[in-house]
């Protein structure tokens, strides 16, 4: 069941957790998956000059990986009108990462969603972020042209 | 060892160098390439998000009328190619553009609205500005400068899609050894 077919979805519904382990393959994915080729996300010894223990998840990564905990939570037509992201610290490869989250608020007409996430490995925070959700056309006027 | 051919060349100049950038919008400029099947995919594996509408193209026209392409593909499309012929290749973010103190840079921050929804085929432009470049910060992996740069982005019709406000740090990170 999603957030969204529940009853009662309200601020506080607690978004059900994903864990994954990240593997260096899956960084080095990031050439692919996301065009991104600066050395921080490919190289550890340019991360060590970085002060970084290794290589490390990229913006567009960690962007990616809170719409899909938001939207596959909310369910099928609602598509994602924002996001927040603050990273407080690098996500690693080898790290065991839990995205953990809850419904922050709840709009109605407009239907909107909003849902907070902590991205946490050994037991800390590295990143927090929100994800808004809209349901509908996935269309809302724009507000300017070129 | 590191690949000098993976390393990073950022315009360096003085903290007051950079603040002569703060405020000015860039005309538009538009990305290397659209938005793609392959690009959709690729990403959306890298993500491992099973959203039928990234896979079945068919099942996101009966959901949403077109084809829809993951919201984080917003960066995404922007990020340079790695080489072009006969052309210097930057890094695609003008917060990395600048003239700053330092020899390197990380993402701290990022806040995005969307318009509407990405959609396979689109071929954006973007136009930004930098909105602030802070004094000298100490921070856990050396002082530098964040980098506040704020965006806009357009369909090929002028439309506006996306915006953003990016926050970046630029600093000085350790020369690697000869």
């Amino acid at each position: 069941m999603t957030v969204a077919e529940r009853d009662e979805w309200k601020a506080g519904t607690i978004i059900p957790p994903v864990v994954f382990p990240l593997t260096y393959s899956r960084v080095v994915g990031l050439v692919d998956g996301t065009r991104d080729h600066f050395p921080g996300h490919h190289d550890p010894e340019y991360a060590g000059r970085q002060q970084k223990r290794t290589i490390y998840l990229n913006t567009m990564f960690l962007q990616g990986l809170l719409d899909r905990v938001a939207t596959y939570a909310a369910g099928p037509g609602w598509w994602v009108t924002g996001r927040t992201l603050q990273i407080r610290d690098s996500v690693y490869a080898g790290d065991l990462v839990t995205v953990a989250g809850a419904v922050a608020e709840v709009r109605s007409e407009p239907d909107r969603l909003t849902m907070r996430f902590d991205v946490i490995t050994n037991d800390v925070t590295r990143v927090t972020g929100s994800v808004t959700l809209a349901r509908g056309s996935g269309n809302s006027p724009a507000t300017a042209e070129a | 060892m590191s690949d000098d051919d993976t390393s990073v060349a950022l315009p360096v100049g003085t903290y007051e160098d950079g603040l002569k950038y703060v405020g000015a919008w860039t005309e538009p400029v538009r990305a290397d390439v659209p938005i793609d099947r392959t690009m959709i995919k690729a990403y959306a594996a890298l993500i491992e998000d099973a959203n039928p509408c990234y896979w079945d193209e068919e099942e996101s026209l009966r959901t949403w009328g077109h084809v829809i392409a993951p919201p984080g593909l917003l960066f995404v499309v922007f990020a340079p190619l790695r080489w072009i012929p006969e052309q210097t290749v930057n890094f695609g973010a003008l917060g990395a553009n600048i003239p700053l103190p330092g020899n390197s840079l990380i993402n701290a921050a990022s806040e995005q609205t969307f318009h509407r929804q990405l959609r396979l085929g689109d071929w954006l432009s973007v136009s930004e500005s930098i909105a602030s470049i802070s004094p000298l910060k100490q921070t856990s992996i050396g002082a530098g400068h964040f980098v506040a740069s704020a965006a806009r982005y357009f369909d090929e019709s002028g439309t506006l899609v996306a915006e953003s406000v990016n926050h970046m740090l630029r600093f000085q990170a350790t020369e690697a050894q000869p």
